[in-house]
């Protein structure tokens, strides 16, 4: 049973976990991540039975990560736990034994890595993000004005720039990274 | 434009959602707001990704969290059990489970437990479509993807519309009894069965198995007994189980 509020954040939950020690807290981040964990393992692993085992070890490891673990973004914590979890076990090139002897603590250290934020960014002008986004190449200027201005799916810009959608996905996620860094610059970071 | 519509944050996708957007089931702003949403998150972007190589990928992966002290039981117990066991255990732990509850109970409340009853049909029957046009299946995923999901109305729905569009496919038309049977809409879920029962040779028993649930569930027992009987009587997938149900409705 969920006893957990769905309005409540993850950061929010991890606090209450670390106050309380309250169990329905794993149990709502699994509802919220094991889909998603378990299609990072599949994609890395290759097959169902390794994805589902190294996903119910994340989640069972949470219960003595979650106290220590420094966690500003419990989606990038996460995804970067499953990456490094399913790298190592590509490596070890023996999952099954690995699943077994795998450190209790090695999750959470495999996972200390810098995670993004958008706080600042979300605060600059309407002014300063055009002049941002001008700065930015034809093709990835061209394919934010249409994502975000025009509303337009992956498929339809593919269609109208004829490119492949994953072409039109990436210069939206480079044209979204350099949007960024050209407003950090203006706020002298 | 405001600058937050580019940089805004929506929490991950949820179960339902990747399912929906994976089956292409969504409006054209709940796409772009995931299409946004991707840009920036690898995880649900992977978690698409590998639903889409794989769309039965979720299917073994139970929906609710089984508790940290079952679950590390599990792991200790599980590893090194072929997977193919581990399907077969999710498959007949609720069937076996549904069986004990009832004959624990030894009472007129076996129809309540009309959802370990009728232990829905494994997932390998699912997929196993008959012919079908392309522009059903999505439709046939989305369907089947409910019932999974076990919102069994909206399955239901689902199978009523490919239903509408392929009168003859006889998987619509036993997945539509079950789905309504499990939501409870046991006189809508009848004629399905009846149909089955008359003019499918493939699903003839479990047609019959189902159609006598349903009459248990209206308390029409001399109708469900007939049926049993006559499923106790072959050597069919349902014999045993028709045996036991025929015990029961006999106390």
């Amino acid at each position: 049973m969920r006893v957990v509020e769905q309005t409540i954040s993850d950061e929010q939950l991890i606090t209450r976990f670390r106050m309380s020690g309250d169990m329905s807290v794993i149990g709502e981040l699994y509802n919220r991540y094991a889909h998603l964990v378990m299609g990072v393992c599949y994609k890395l692993l290759g097959n169902e039975e390794d994805a589902y085992d190294h996903t119910m070890l994340l989640f069972e490891k949470l219960t003595s990560t979650l106290g220590s673990a420094e966690i500003s973004s419990f989606n990038n914590w996460i995804y970067t736990a499953a990456t490094n979890l399913c790298i190592t076990t590509i490596r070890s090139k023996k999952s099954s034994n690995y699943i077994k002897s795998v450190p209790l603590d090695e999750v959470t250290e495999l996972a200390a890595e810098p995670e993004q934020t958008d706080h600042d960014v979300q605060n600059v002008s309407a002014d300063l993000l055009e002049q941002a986004i001008l700065q930015l190449s034809d093709i990835q200027q061209n394919c934010i004005l249409k994502f975000f201005y025009e509303k337009k799916s992956y498929k339809s810009i593919s269609l109208e720039l004829d490119l492949p959608e994953n072409m039109v996905k990436s210069h939206l996620q480079n044209g979204k990274k350099n949007l960024r860094k050209l407003l950090d610059a203006y706020h002298g970071k | 434009m405001e600058n937050n519509k580019i940089f805004a944050k929506r929490q991950c996708l949820s179960r339902s959602e990747l399912l929906d957007f994976v089956a292409g089931n969504m409006t054209d702003a709940e796409q772009h707001e995931i299409e946004n949403h991707l840009l920036d998150c690898p995880l649900c972007e992977s978690a698409i990704d590998s639903l889409n190589a794989n769309p039965q990928l979720l299917i073994a992966l139970p929906s609710e969290y089984p508790g940290v002290k079952s679950e590390l039981s599990r792991k200790r117990s599980v590893i090194g059990i072929p997977f193919i066991m581990r399907w077969a255990a999710a498959l007949l732990i609720p069937i076996v489970a549904g069986f004990a509850v009832y004959f624990y109970t030894k009472s007129n409340d076996y129809k309540s437990s009309l959802t370990m009853e009728v232990a829905p049909l494994p997932p390998e029957q699912l997929v196993t479509r008959g012919e079908q046009s392309e522009q059903n299946s999505s439709e046939d995923l989305k369907a089947s993807q409910l019932y999974q999901l076990a919102d069994y109305r909206k399955a239901a729905e689902a199978y009523k519309v490919l239903l509408a569009k392929e009168p003859d496919n006889e998987n619509y038309m036993l997945y539509l009894g079950i789905s309504l049977l499990l939501d409870k809409q046991l006189k809508e879920a009848i004629p399905n069965f009846e149909s089955l029962r008359f003019n499918s040779a493939k699903y003839y028993e479990p047609a019959s198995w189902y159609l006598a649930i349903s009459n248990i569930q209206l308390n029409e027992n001399d109708n469900a007994r007939l049926l049993l009987q006559e499923l106790a009587a072959k050597q069919g997938d349902y014999t045993e189980k028709a045996q036991e149900m025929l015990k029961q409705i006999a106390e």
